[in-house]
């Protein structure tokens, strides 16, 4: 026990010691780097999860473009847009969900990067539209009695589409983006979304938004994530001096 | 920088498992379903009272041939039954046997066909939709010939909305 304690006690005067070093070697550094202005880079790319997946999943069919611009030296104006299709079988009713989202806002890097790199792991806002569809393919009507063979409405009644849907969305981002190679990024978020307004259709819940993901019934909030790969350009442009 | 990274997959994973299972894909207990029919069987020469019969139902369908799917219910001395009406057609048709067992040589079968429309309201993800069915303008036909065991009906609801009380009388 003793013996640990003594560990401990060494052990943390050597971290605090080091954080002290640390602390007095990023200040001489950032007086150095505080002149150098950051590039304005423009980045482009996809997301990979949503193609990949279509490949294996008969019942989607989806794309994302990606891309930001840097305007400071941490902060990015960031956008996403997207189209997909997805049919998707919920308890009972069979349905077809499609339409395209466009998401705007911006990415504040918490990185500190050293001269050269230009990794991010960042904190991110977007203001989020998408303009959608429905289409109850089939389903089966809700019984607490048995009935022998449960008999599934294909045609007529509530099925059909639901035309011209649209919701508005806002999403609180935490993400990071890798350097992989040469202006090449490989880059993961997760996504936390809060419905601002969706126009819901008197005869059927609204049960999935393109780009939002699931909507559940009495909650206003959602999920999602993507994984990209962007490329850079970086350029100046010349300060007249 | 790498461990951040596998932190943030293991953090993707947590998300899409919690997303997975939730309280409404379960649909509550006690939530009411699409009503069935209720029929109440009355007397012919004595309107007012209800008089029971041994009957045996049989479902009609042109689809289903083999009769082990067919739904069939008993109606033990009893006056009232309830019978789920088609999802897929705006008619549903029943086989009544009267005194079911007990007169074999001379059978009393109607074929009561039930006309009526549906709408079909939303519930919730879990429970979907439900059938409120409408009697249409002509709601019943198949009995009250001569050779018929019912002698007429009465509608006591327009609509099936639930199955709180009976929506169709049948005299006997």
């Amino acid at each position: 026990m003793k013996k640990a304690n003594i560990l401990y006690y060494i052990i943390s005067i050597v971290y605090f010691s080091n954080i002290n070093l640390l602390f007095g070697q990023t200040s001489n550094d950032s007086l150095s780097i505080a002149k150098e202005k950051a590039p304005i880079t423009l980045r482009f790319g996809i997301d990979l999860f949503l193609p990949v997946t279509s490949q294996f999943d008969d019942n989607l069919n989806g794309f994302e473009v990606v891309g930001d611009l840097r305007i400071k030296e941490n902060i990015y104006l960031s956008t996403e847009f997207g189209s997909l299709e997805r049919t998707q079988q919920s308890e009972l009713i069979n349905f077809t969900s499609s339409g395209s989202y466009v998401k705007l806002g911006a990415d504040l890097n918490m990185y500190k990067n050293w001269t050269g790199m230009n990794n991010q792991v960042y904190l991110g806002i977007r203001l989020a539209n998408s303009f959608y569809k429905h289409n109850i393919n089939n389903y089966a009507l809700y019984r607490t009695t048995r009935v022998l063979e449960e008999e599934v409405v294909s045609s007529g009644y509530s099925t059909g589409e639901i035309p011209k849907l649209n919701a508005q969305w806002i999403e609180f981002i935490a993400g990071m983006k890798v350097q992989i190679l040469k202006n090449t990024y490989l880059g993961f978020s997760i996504r936390l979304n809060r419905l601002l307004s969706n126009i819901d259709s008197e005869n059927f819940g609204i049960l999935y938004i393109p780009g939002f993901n699931r909507v559940t019934d009495d909650n206003i909030f959602g999920s999602s994530f993507n994984y990209t790969l962007t490329y850079s350009i970086p350029f100046r442009w010349k300060k007249s001096k | 920088m790498k461990n951040k990274f596998l932190f943030s997959i293991l953090i993707t994973f947590f998300f899409t498992n919690l997303t997975n299972c939730e309280r409404d894909d379960i649909c509550l207990e006690g939530t009411p379903g699409t009503p069935n029919l209720i029929i109440r069987f009355y007397d012919a020469e004595n309107i007012n009272n209800p008089k029971p019969l041994r009957l045996f139902i049989q479902e009609m369908d042109d689809d289903k041939t083999d009769l082990s799917s067919y739904l069939i219910r008993f109606l033990i001395p009893g006056d009232s039954v309830s019978v789920p009406l088609s999802s897929n057609k705006d008619y549903t048709e029943y086989k009544l046997f009267n005194n079911w067992g007990t007169n074999i040589s001379d059978p009393q079968i109607d074929t009561l066909r039930i006309n009526h429309s549906r709408n079909d309201a939303y519930l919730n993800r879990a429970c979907g939709f439900i059938g409120q069915y409408i009697f249409s303008e002509n709601p019943i036909e198949g009995i009250s010939s001569d050779k018929s065991w019912i002698k007429s009906f009465k509608i006591v609801k327009d609509s099936i909305l639930n199955e709180e009380s009976k929506h169709l009388i049948l005299y006997h």
